[in-house]
């Protein structure tokens, strides 16, 4: 039954149907492997027993009486710590809010809950998701996430837990979020799938506010079918998130058709040997079922300065009474204790500026990603990184290539991160694919065949 | 401080980005806040930031830290806030000569 702890979504539901498990024992399961295993990777904020195996009782009964929510049904999840969940506290990974309360569920886990989904755990992230300029993978109140391949090495951040108790199996999904490379980060170093979804694709109704114009939840799993599935689950309008979008999400079920990927001109450069040879074998693999052009050009902007901008203004916002308080000297990471400071004067000017210049900005990248389905990179240039380094001096002879990552981030287009092989020391590298606004299931869909033929998505961590 | 003399310095600081003036002529007159125990502005600070025409704003934008902030803040902290201030700036800048080519 060891295996039970790393089946994908679907294999978890056929075998609770069929009634060679329950709802309640995948959540003992679950509860006991985050208790267990959880501390090790520093992982989990809180442990959620009593209220999950309520939840649990009340899935196996439901099934019981022929009543079946769907493919989450009874399914064990975990949050990352900036969602608030009744009766819990909500950390946002930062010690000066280890008692915050909200009232009421934020709508990603209320639609879980709807949709069958058992709610296991809050999931250790880096403080305020890295929203005051963390240089460390210790920037958390609850110590460096570190990944299940080799604990010395950092699990990613911000969504550091919901990367880690995926990869170790202590859950089979979990919600995360990405402003600028929270869910690129720890899918890559983790091994494990990740969909960003489109901006306003899901609602932020009870997330951590960082950057409202660029904040983004979803999933991180096992397979590219699990992301799907949990995307459908939580995707929608929400009167309580003016941005979520009512557009339906229908989960692929395979590659459909033959499809058009491409390559920026330099998006190998300055990346390990080995995270450039997986990314050749995985355009290998694609160009089974796609045409591959290379030398596409980023269209010419200054994508990171304006998505460091936007991020840095609208942070100062949210965080406002954090830096007024003075409980910003509480945070763990001496970088985040000051790192809130140059936000608080930046010119209005400049951020509306930044917003103006977004809009030609979004038009030139959606001319470029309408030529193709997907545009295809790695998902970062190395392997993880050691977590005594700061991050900066991890690997700083390999740091990377062109990226379409702060211009995705930056106009809200989706992404999807998949394992594709292993790097230096044994460790996961990444495959990302980067689409059109709500292009989520075409991506999905080329995920699912790659994921097909690979199969590195199956591989568990050393000694799990 | 006095609220006069806060005020005075705030509009000081507004004016900076219309002063055509080397950025260590900016430097307020905060001897008293230096005696009140908030750190003094960084000498490091004007080495820090860069030598362009947004070095003077991002003097004063410093000492805005510096007069609101000051009292949390060591020398060392300040000078690191100086930098991302003038990192920030930078950034600005990068993004007008993006605004401007477009109006082209």
């Amino acid at each position: 039954m060891a295996k039970v702890d790393f089946l994908t979504i679907p294999a978890l539901g056929r075998l609770l149907r069929s009634g060679r498990i329950s709802a309640v024992e995948l959540t003992e399961r679950s509860l006991d492997r985050l208790e267990r295993l959880g501390p090790g990777y520093n992982a989990v904020v809180r442990v959620l027993r009593e209220t999950a195996l309520a939840e649990a009782r009340e899935r196996d009964a439901e099934l019981a009486r022929g009543k079946d929510r769907g493919p989450l049904h009874g399914i064990p999840y975990g949050v990352k710590d900036l969602l608030a969940v009744e009766g819990a506290p909500t950390t946002w990974g930062a010690s000066g809010y280890r008692n915050q309360l909200h009232q009421g569920d934020a709508t990603v886990v209320r639609r879980l809950r709807r949709a069958g989904a058992v709610l296991c755990a809050k999931l250790a992230m880096v403080e305020l998701a890295g929203g005051m300029g963390y240089r460390q993978a210790f920037a958390s109140f609850s110590g460096p996430g570190r990944t299940p391949w080799d604990t010395s090495r950092w699990s990613g951040g911000s969504s550091s837990g919901p990367g880690a108790a995926v990869s170790a199996g202590l859950v089979p999904f979990a919600i995360a979020s990405e402003t600028w490379g929270s869910m690129q980060y720890p899918a890559a170093f983790c091994g494990v799938t990740g969909l960003r979804p489109t901006f306003g694709r899901v609602s932020r109704h009870g997330a951590m506010a960082l950057s409202p114009t660029m904040d983004k939840l979803g999933p991180l799993a096992r397979s590219a079918e699990d992301c799907g599935v949990v995307l459908a689950a939580i995707a929608g309008s929400d009167p309580k998130d003016p941005v979520a979008i009512g557009r339906r999400f229908v989960p692929p079920a395979r590659a459909a058709r033959r499809y058009r990927i491409g390559i920026l001109r330099g998006t190998l450069d300055r990346t390990q040997p080995e995270v450039r040879r997986n990314f050749e074998a995985s355009v290998d693999v694609l160009r089974e079922i796609a045409d591959v052009e290379e030398g596409l050009e980023l269209p010419d902007y200054p994508w990171d300065a304006m998505a460091g901008l936007v991020l840095d203004a609208e942070a100062a916002s949210a965080f406002e009474p954090l830096v007024l308080s003075g409980q910003v000297t509480r945070l763990t990471s001496p970088e985040d204790r000051v790192g809130g400071y140059a936000g608080q004067v930046v010119l209005a000017r400049d951020y509306l500026r930044a917003l103006r210049i977004r809009r030609p900005a979004a038009a030139a990248l959606d001319r470029l990603l309408s030529g193709v389905d997907a545009l295809a990179a790695p998902t970062l240039p190395t392997v993880a990184w050691r977590v005594d380094l700061a991050l900066d001096q991890a690997y700083p002879e390999f740091p990377g290539g062109v990226s379409v990552a702060g211009a995705a981030n930056l106009c809200g287009v989706p992404a999807l991160f998949l394992m594709n092989g292993t790097g230096e020391a044994g460790l996961p590298t990444s495959l990302q694919l980067t689409g059109r606004a709500l292009s989520e299931a075409t991506l999905l869909e080329i995920g699912l065949y790659y994921q097909a033929r690979t199969k590195f998505h199956r591989q568990r961590p050393p000694g799990l | 401080m006095n609220r006069r003399c806060f005020a005075e310095s705030l509009a000081l600081a507004a004016l900076a980005p219309a002063l055509v003036v080397p950025a260590g002529a900016l430097r307020l007159d905060f001897g008293r806040l230096d005696a009140a125990g908030l750190p003094p502005a960084p000498s490091d600070s004007a080495a820090a930031l860069g030598n362009g025409s947004s070095a003077s704003l991002a003097l004063a934008l410093v000492e805005i830290i510096r007069l609101e902030y000051g009292g949390r803040l060591t020398a060392g902290e300040l000078a690191g806030v100086a930098e991302q201030i003038q990192a920030g700036l930078d950034r600005a800048d990068l993004i007008r000569q993006a605004d401007r080519s477009q109006a082209v």
